[in-house]
């Protein structure tokens, strides 16, 4: 690109975000099954019919602004372009492998000012944006994004994945919790609760080599041509991939032979209605090489499932069984992929929780079944890793639910009170156990010596205020 | 001499101290103006270097890239409790570059750990500074076998040269963590007796706790398996077991604390002895 022909090109792109926006403007709430998005990091958009938006954010390649150094070449160095491929082989896998609707991702690429495409940057602009370009109540917006190096003929990446769900009421954050329902002996409600892990996960570092990219490359670069009909020996156009200019466009079907028909939502240049052939094998060794794409697809799964409940504007096509299947399959292959080692730990045990808060959210008129289910994915998760601190507490929230939060009492109080004595000894001053103890205490006062608990009335009541105290003291 | 002539003499001397003394202390990070300049306590990441010249440009990228990448971790569980000072100019080199005065001065100035490597063909090493452990443990407290001089090796003819293995350097920021997490609880476990206000006071040890826990949980992910690389068993056998006694003693130091508001009065002492496993 040369100087001369920026300017033209930025004004065209902020043409086509301007049309964009009027395009998403006219099918706001239409619920577009699946859409897609290329835009820059500085001037990102949001599908505003989409529950769920996936934000594919372009690799940062920490080497791309220091000189080159002795031993290297520039492509070394420069891994913006690789950064870029794989950000759209991702993109393309998400739309294959993601068999429910309502899924949008948009691929935003780093031009623009340095930092643009840092999340809490690229977060902070979405929130601020209002209207259909920005995002709405009750979405969920997930960000991929990374670290990206490469020595020799083998590359190193680093991939976090965050989580952002909006309140259905409000253009808000909604803290991702779990709660049980409680009665008091004089029939008061009482809400215990814990925050669901996961907010940020960060995978290990994996390792690609580069005949393994160049491969999974090839085997996708049919996927960069839009053909005019299901055959890859009918016409068709290369795809321009250029961050200049903002795209988007609805997918409207999906073949399980790797088939995508995409219908741009503006037929600009050589982006016209086509389909987008993607080679199932290659989606494969993409998977293996990196499991934390079957891990977002789990999440999305995740947080489709919990919309259900508590985002009533998006409709699901899919039953709350297929999205609970899709789900555990996803974070199923994440398991079987990833290796098991302690630097998998942090996510896997943040996969196994997102799975039980995913069973217990089910559990309607008192069932003890997908509580259970829950217990047992909590204890994996606290045994997985167990600094985390959060799969805990959610093991303790179970505990609570099982012994008390139903009709048919499946375990002991005792067996809950210990749970949240456990949290409390390895983070005494932990807000969601400390508020926990002293709702179960209060749960508890009504119903001393009951279930295994060897404390008098006077005891809870006095326990209760200690608790109430401490947790004055530390302003929680 | 009356009284504010006195209180004038007190002050000026304050004054000369303050005025000769800085200097002094600033000079000793010469090298690193943020250390003392960045308020709060820090992690400071130094340079990595080659022994006398043997280090190729790719392995010293390798490297970089691996404390990058590690320090992304870490960024994501500590950000609200640490700041990252980079200090390219700066490479300790040996133990006893961190004697009494330095471990001192860096304590005051909240350092928690620091780090820097070294390459030597296709072996790297990462020494860590565990600031904290090293100036009250190692220093005021004589404790010999406890140096909070850490050093985790990455030697290509001990498996380093194996992919896999090689991910262990660039991934397993988990060293670090629970050096940090160390370095945080023993820190804050001195800092707790003389806060004043009991709500500091009681999240000092609180968090402590849960520091020490915390250490004793990331110090089981990274057991040494392979010899050459990561830590040595013994150092790490030493760590954990500071670790847990760490654990324990702060318990029964915020039981002692009249100041003390938190829940560990309430706990059951047997909660207390260890860190409770998932069962």
């Amino acid at each position: 690109m040369t100087a001369r022909s920026r300017p033209n090109r930025r004004s065209r792109g902020a043409f086509v975000l301007g049309a964009i926006a009027a395009v998403l403007a006219l099918s706001a709430g239409l619920g577009p099954a699946r859409a897609g998005g290329i835009a820059p990091c500085y001037d990102p958009f949001v599908f505003s019919g989409s529950p769920v938006n996936v934000f594919t954010v372009e690799y940062e390649s920490p080497q791309n602004d220091r000189p080159i150094r002795p031993g290297e070449t520039r492509e070394n160095r420069d891994l913006k372009k690789t950064a870029q491929q794989l950000t759209w082989l991702i993109k393309l896998d998400a739309f294959l492998t993601t068999r429910f609707g309502g899924l949008a991702v948009v691929t935003a690429l780093d031009e623009g000012p340095p930092g643009a495409c840092r999340p809490e940057t690229l977060l902070g602009r979405l929130m601020g944006m209002r209207g259909v370009r920005g995002p709405q109540p009750g979405q969920a917006l997930l960000f991929l994004y990374g670290r990206i190096y490469q020595e020799g003929q083998e590359i190193f990446l680093q991939s976090y994945l965050q989580r952002v769900r909006l309140a259905s009421g409000e253009l808000a954050p909604l803290p991702e919790r779990l709660s049980v329902a409680l009665k008091s002996d004089q029939g008061e409600a009482i809400d215990v609760s814990a925050a669901v892990p996961g907010d940020v996960v960060v995978f290990p570092p994996r390792r690609l080599l580069v005949p393994d990219l160049g491969h999974i490359t090839e085997l996708f670069s049919v996927s960069g041509r839009i053909y005019k009909d299901k055959d890859s020996t009918s016409p068709s156009r290369p795809w321009r991939f250029d961050p200049s200019q903002p795209t988007a466009f609805a997918v409207e079907a999906v073949d399980p032979s790797g088939w995508i028909r995409i219908q741009p939502y503006l037929a600009i240049d050589d982006i016209q209605p086509g389909w987008i052939r993607v080679d199932p094998e290659a989606g494969k060794l993409l998977h293996q090489r990196m499991p934390e794409l079957d891990f977002m697809r789990g999440e999305i799964g995740y947080v489709r499932l919990r919309q259900t409940y508590d985002a009533p504007q998006f409709k699901s096509d899919t039953s709350r069984a297929a999205l609970t299947a899709a789900m555990k399959e996803a974070f199923g292959r994440y398991g079987a992929n990833a290796r098991e080692n302690d630097r998998e730990a942090p996510a896997r045990s943040a996969a196994l929780a997102m799975v039980g808060a995913a069973s217990a959210v089910q559990a309607e008129g008192g069932a003890i079944e997908p509580w259970q289910e829950a217990r047992n994915r909590f204890l994996d998760a606290s045994r997985a890793d167990p600094s985390n601190v959060g799969a805990r507490n959610l093991l303790a929230l179970a505990e609570v639910a099982l012994c008390c939060g139903g009709p048919r009492q499946a375990e002991q109080p005792a067996a809950a009170l210990n749970a949240l004595l456990d949290v409390l000894a390895v983070r005494p001053n932990d807000r969601d156990a400390l508020a926990n103890l002293d709702d179960f205490y209060r749960y508890a006062q009504g119903r001393a010596g009951s279930g295994g608990l060897a404390l008098s009335s006077e005891d809870l009541r006095a326990k209760r205020d200690q608790v109430k105290d401490i947790r004055r003291l530390l302003g929680q | 001499m009356p009284g504010h002539r006195r209180a004038l003499i007190a002050l000026a001397g304050a004054w000369l101290l303050l005025v000769l003394g800085a200097p002094v202390a600033r000079a000793q990070v010469a090298d690193c103006d943020q250390i003392s300049h960045l308020p709060g306590d820090k992690i400071v990441m130094d340079s990595v270097k080659g022994v006398s010249g043997t280090v190729s440009g790719p392995m010293q990228i390798r490297l970089q890239n691996a404390l990058d990448m590690k320090l992304g971790e870490l960024n994501q569980d500590l950000k609200s409790l640490v700041k990252f000072v980079f200090c390219d100019a700066r490479w300790p080199g040996s133990e006893s570059v961190f004697d009494a005065d330095r471990s001192e001065l860096l304590n005051d100035y909240g350092v928690m750990v620091e780090a820097w490597g070294e390459l030597s063909g296709d072996d790297a090493v990462l020494y860590f500074a565990i600031i904290p452990v090293r100036h009250y443990e190692y220093f005021k407290a004589s404790a010999t076998s406890l140096t909070g001089y850490e050093v985790a090796e990455y030697r290509a003819a001990h498996g380093a040269a194996d992919p896999d293995v090689r991910l262990t350097l660039f991934g397993g920021a988990g060293e670090l963590k629970a050096m940090v997490s160390l370095a945080l609880g023993v820190a804050y476990a001195r800092r707790a007796p003389g806060e004043a206000d009991r709500m500091k006071k009681t999240n000092l040890y609180d968090s402590s706790r849960a520091f020490f826990c915390n250490a004793l949980t990331l110090l089981d992910q990274v057991r040494p398996k392979t010899p050459g690389v990561g830590f040595s068993a013994s150092d790490w056998q030493v760590l954990v077991d500071y670790a847990g006694k760490s654990a324990q003693a702060i318990a029964q130091n915020a039981r002692a604390d009249a100041g003390y508001a938190g829940l560990m009065k309430q706990l059951p002492e047997e909660k207390l002895r260890d860190c409770p496993k998932p069962p």
